[in-house]
């Protein structure tokens, strides 16, 4: 039930302060817009006047970007240059500002419903900076860390698999070295928020004196924090599901500029969705470290209070 | 003449260039036989035995020295010219187990011992009496071979062995007495002649072994041993796999018995090889002429590093797979039908795989996309994933646009630039030059070439001028510029339309009138006809040919309508043309086709972020 209620409040919140969520959006378009600039120019010097460019519209006709590639890879002009200089620059700078942003996402989540001050929030942004920047370069280390793990209980399997095992022994146990994987990497998504609500709510700066209790308050309320993570992430996948099965509908439809426009919306109507979704993820687990928190200390209290009488 | 003799005179007539033709082709002679007899000891990693050749001298010369292929030696040690030629196996050599040998012992023939000398991959033997146009020589040779582990067509991974081109085998001798007796390189491949093989492996009773020819005895020993023995003709290599692990499986395709060895993880990819092997023996046999045995083995060789996939006669093997993958990523299915198809290209016709390496494996490539093509489509045949469609063609395409001048098709494989250069020229250039010979040509002309050349030369060497005297006969020109600018030079070809504009000059019946001109390129050295498509605002299509002499022309026309778009090589004929981006030009700017990349990347770019 706490469960539930869990997801129902940080989706009320969330709508509560549904311009955190735009703002989230505009951050991300942004810099994806920024990424897309330079590559954008040479798709349009390159197709912008070509007769066979009406093949894009039905499906990526790879004969054409074969020759793209090839086209561009080979040479060393300003758009390319300036393309990976801009991947460079805007990588840096996304890891760098999204650390900020989420400070004064999560810093006003906290604070819950009130009129968004855009001063505040930019100062919270400042304040939080670093340390989350330092939250989300450890998050990415772990990523890092999971990914040679799986690949080393790929290899295992593999090992153990390629010797005795039947056909369907063998995928069964691949499937299971699947799931380890995905649920590592959904660990480090879940600890990551975990460790963002303890630098808010305690205002506590050092990474290590946030890993630990974050740590801790996960694997002691591993039932709670885990099902509530894998509800948000079920929900995820039914949206998801919605999104790729309208996205086929629209692309049946005759290959015209109504098509791609109904496309572009349903995408960044999507994308928009998603930020919330985002954010939605975030205020359910401080609802819920905020709720066991506060029956942890009302059970404190109360064998305090058995032990004062 | 009565004229009721005339069906019989002509039907006599008939039978007997039948009769003639078929005498001409069933010319075949057994150059290089072998008697073999092995013993494989697992756990040392040895094959030690003896074997017996029977060498006849089908040059127009008298021969002093005979010259034997040992090319195991490769492994040997890490400063021989195939390690030399790769860094990654230079480091592998330096590992325990990776290096190998062939050891002579003993050669003899009938008068006695003979001295022999070893150079690395070449052992040349000079023989006491000199071996006379059309006689036979029986050599006995004794030899050990330390099987390496795995990192090249042969080798062992724990338990599993796999064979190719494993025995001292005798080099070919050219019809003017030249040996092509060179040594093996990194990029090689190998050439062979023709023989009859009778092979016999003991080894530990729990192997399931297999391999080229049929299994004509099986008889256990009484030291926990077995020995296979094997005969096979009309061949040139003996191959063989062997596992305590492998799963045999047998079908019936296509009235061959088609053996499948496979290693337990990798029984799931096994409907998807049947029907590989089903579409490859179905479009092979009738397109160009039926499998000429009755046995196929395809050997799952999932061990080890490099592998990959191998042709060997009556034998391939394929590389490691991958679980999970989507029915319409059809890597598996490429490689069998490519690996299969070399049974036509390589097994049957066996040009020499070393110096002309095009003929099989270019070749091979080019009916590999036919098949794909027919079993799948043209667009998307070997990737159709989630919106993602990759044909054959693209995958030639995309390697030889990066690097389309280093190296010319014909050339000693070991000369090529790189491995790269090599794969991209032998195979996808290659296979893209046949197929702009099929436009050029049509699909029927081309296919009867390639009938008529597996007809003529199966169980022969054809060399590249044999490949391109037939086509020249069959398709009734000559095609001494196409060869010497697409085989034999670096040249690339692509055309670029220009400018396009239609000026007003007056009006003729109350219409109207444009002067039209549109601009073509040729920015590369070839020279082609060219189709140009021209469509007019009114819809009106016009297509006029560019015979592609100057290195630009510019085609003017007297229209009613402004121009629309013009496109050079509507029909993609010219697969080869560098950049087909640049084939047309329109007036209207597409705006939406750029606005839907734009979306779409937009979106994917901000699915990126989000996980950030």
């Amino acid at each position: 039930m706490v469960i539930w209620d869990a997801f129902r409040n940080g989706l009320i919140k969330v709508w509560e302060n549904k311009i955190l969520a735009l703002i989230l959006f505009i951050f991300k378009l942004f810099f994806a817009f920024s990424l897309l600039i330079p590559a954008y120019y040479m798709f349009n010097r390159t197709f912008y006047f070509s007769p066979s460019a009406d093949n894009f519209l039905k499906g990526y006709d790879f004969s054409l970007l074969v020759d793209f590639f090839a086209y561009w890879s080979k040479s060393i002009g300003l758009y390319r240059v300036l393309f990976l200089f801009t991947i460079l620059i805007l990588a840096i700078g996304y890891i760098f500002l999204s650390g900020g942003l989420w400070g004064g996402l999560c810093q006003n989540l906290r604070e819950g419903k009130q009129r968004f001050r855009g001063e505040k929030f930019f100062g919270d942004c400042g304040r939080f900076l670093w340390s989350f920047f330092r939250i989300f370069i450890f998050i990415c280390i772990l990523y890092v860390l999971v990914f040679i793990l799986g690949m080393l209980i790929y290899s295992l399997i593999g090992s153990i698999a390629g010797k005795e095992l039947s056909v369907t022994g063998h995928i069964l146990i691949l499937i299971i070295g699947l799931i380890i994987f995905a649920i590592l990497f959904m660990w480090v998504d879940m600890l990551g928020d975990y460790m963002r609500i303890y630098r808010i709510t305690f205002e506590e700066k050092k990474l290590r004196k946030i890993l630990k209790p974050s740590l801790r308050f996960i694997f002691t309320n591993f039932d709670k924090t885990v099902l509530l993570y894998y509800l948000l992430s079920i929900i995820l996948l039914g949206t998801l599901a919605i999104y790729f099965g309208l996205n086929k509908t629209l692309h049946l439809q005759p290959a015209n500029g109504l098509m791609v426009l109904s496309v572009f919306i349903w995408q960044q109507a999507y994308s928009l969705f998603r930020s919330f979704y985002r954010l939605v993820y975030y205020s359910s687990q401080l609802i819920l470290f905020d709720r066991i928190s506060i029956m942890d200390s009302i059970e404190k209290e109360g064998n305090l209070g058995e032990i004062g009488v | 003449m009565n004229g009721k003799f005339r069906p019989i005179i002509f039907f006599s007539f008939i039978f007997f260039i039948a009769v003639f033709t078929s005498q001409l082709r069933a010319d075949y002679v057994p150059v290089a036989s072998y008697k073999i007899d092995v013993k494989l000891d697992v756990k040392k990693k040895l094959i030690s035995g003896q074997e017996k050749i029977y060498f006849l001298n089908t040059s127009e010369k008298s021969i002093d020295t005979l010259y034997l292929h040992l090319y195991p030696n490769a492994f040997s040690s890490d400063s021989t010219i195939f390690v030399k030629e790769s860094d990654y196996l230079k480091e592998l050599m330096k590992k325990e187990g990776y290096r190998g040998y062939l050891k002579i012992k003993k050669v003899s023939d009938k008068t006695g011992k003979i001295n022999y000398k070893v150079n690395e991959t070449v052992m040349s033997i000079p023989i006491p009496k000199s071996l006379k146009p059309g006689e036979e020589i029986e050599l006995s040779c004794e030899f050990e071979l330390k099987v390496p582990k795995i990192t090249f067509r042969m080798g062992y991974d724990e338990n599993n062995f796999l064979l190719c081109e494993w025995f001292p085998k005798m080099v070919v001798l050219e019809k003017d007495g030249t040996w092509r007796n060179f040594p093996y390189h990194y990029f090689t491949e190998y050439f062979s002649d023709f023989g009859t093989y009778d092979v016999s492996v003991t080894l530990p009773s729990k192997y399931v072994i297999d391999g080229t020819g049929y299994i004509t005895e099986e008889k256990n020993n009484p030291d926990t041993s077995k020995t296979i023995s094997f005969h096979a003709e009309k061949v040139h290599d003996f191959a063989w796999a062997a596992s305590p692990d492998f799963k045999v499986r047998r079908e019936k395709i296509n009235g061959i018995e088609v053996v499948f060895l496979l290693l337990p993880r990798d029984l799931y990819r096994l409907p998807r090889w049947i029907k590989g092997t089903q579409a490859t023996l179905e479009y092979n046999g009738s397109h160009f002429g039926k499998y000429p045995y009755e046995k196929l083995v395809i050997a799952d060789c999932n061990i080890g590093l490099g592998t990959g996939a191998a042709e060997s006669p009556m034998f391939i093997t394929m590389p490691p797979g991958m679980p999970f993958t989507p029915q319409n990523v059809r890597f598996d299915e490429w490689v069998i039908i490519h690996e299969l198809s070399h049974q036509w290209w390589y097994g049957i016709v066996a040009s020499n795989e070393a110096e002309e390496a095009w003929l099989d494996e270019g070749i091979t490539t080019y009916t590999t996309r036919k098949i794909m093509e027919k079993e799948y489509g043209k667009i998307g045949n070997v990737v159709d994933f989630c919106g993602i469609k990759i044909s054959d063609e693209n995958l030639s395409r995309f390697p030889y646009s990066a690097s389309a001048k280093i190296d010319p098709i014909v050339k000693p494989s070991w000369e090529f630039a790189s491995g790269g250069s090599y794969v991209v020229n032998v195979y996808y250039k290659t296979s893209l030059v046949l197929e702009l010979l099929e436009n050029l040509v049509g699909k029927e002309k081309m296919d009867s070439f390639l009938k008529e050349y597996y007809n003529q030369y199966q169980f022969k060497h054809p060399k590249t001028e044999d490949y391109k005297r037939l086509a020249e006969k069959v398709m009734g020109k000559s095609l001494d510029g196409f060869f010497n600018d697409w085989f034999y030079g670096t040249k690339t070809c692509d055309f670029e339309v220009r400018s396009i504009k239609s000026e007003e000059i007056g009006e003729s019946s109350k219409e109207k009138l444009y002067q039209t001109t549109v601009e073509l390129r040729r920015n590369g050295d070839i020279i082609l006809p060219v189709d140009v498509l021209i469509e007019l605002e009114n819809g009106e299509k016009i297509r006029q040919t560019w015979d592609g002499k100057e290195k630009w022309f510019r085609l003017k026309l007297e229209t009613k309508a402004k121009i629309r778009s013009a496109v050079v090589d509507p029909d993609n004929k010219i697969v080869l043309d560098l950049n087909v981006n640049n084939n047309g030009l329109s007036v209207r700017p597409h705006r939406w086709p750029v606005f839907k990349f734009f979306s779409d990347y937009l979106f994917w770019m901000e699915s990126l972020v989000q996980w950030l």
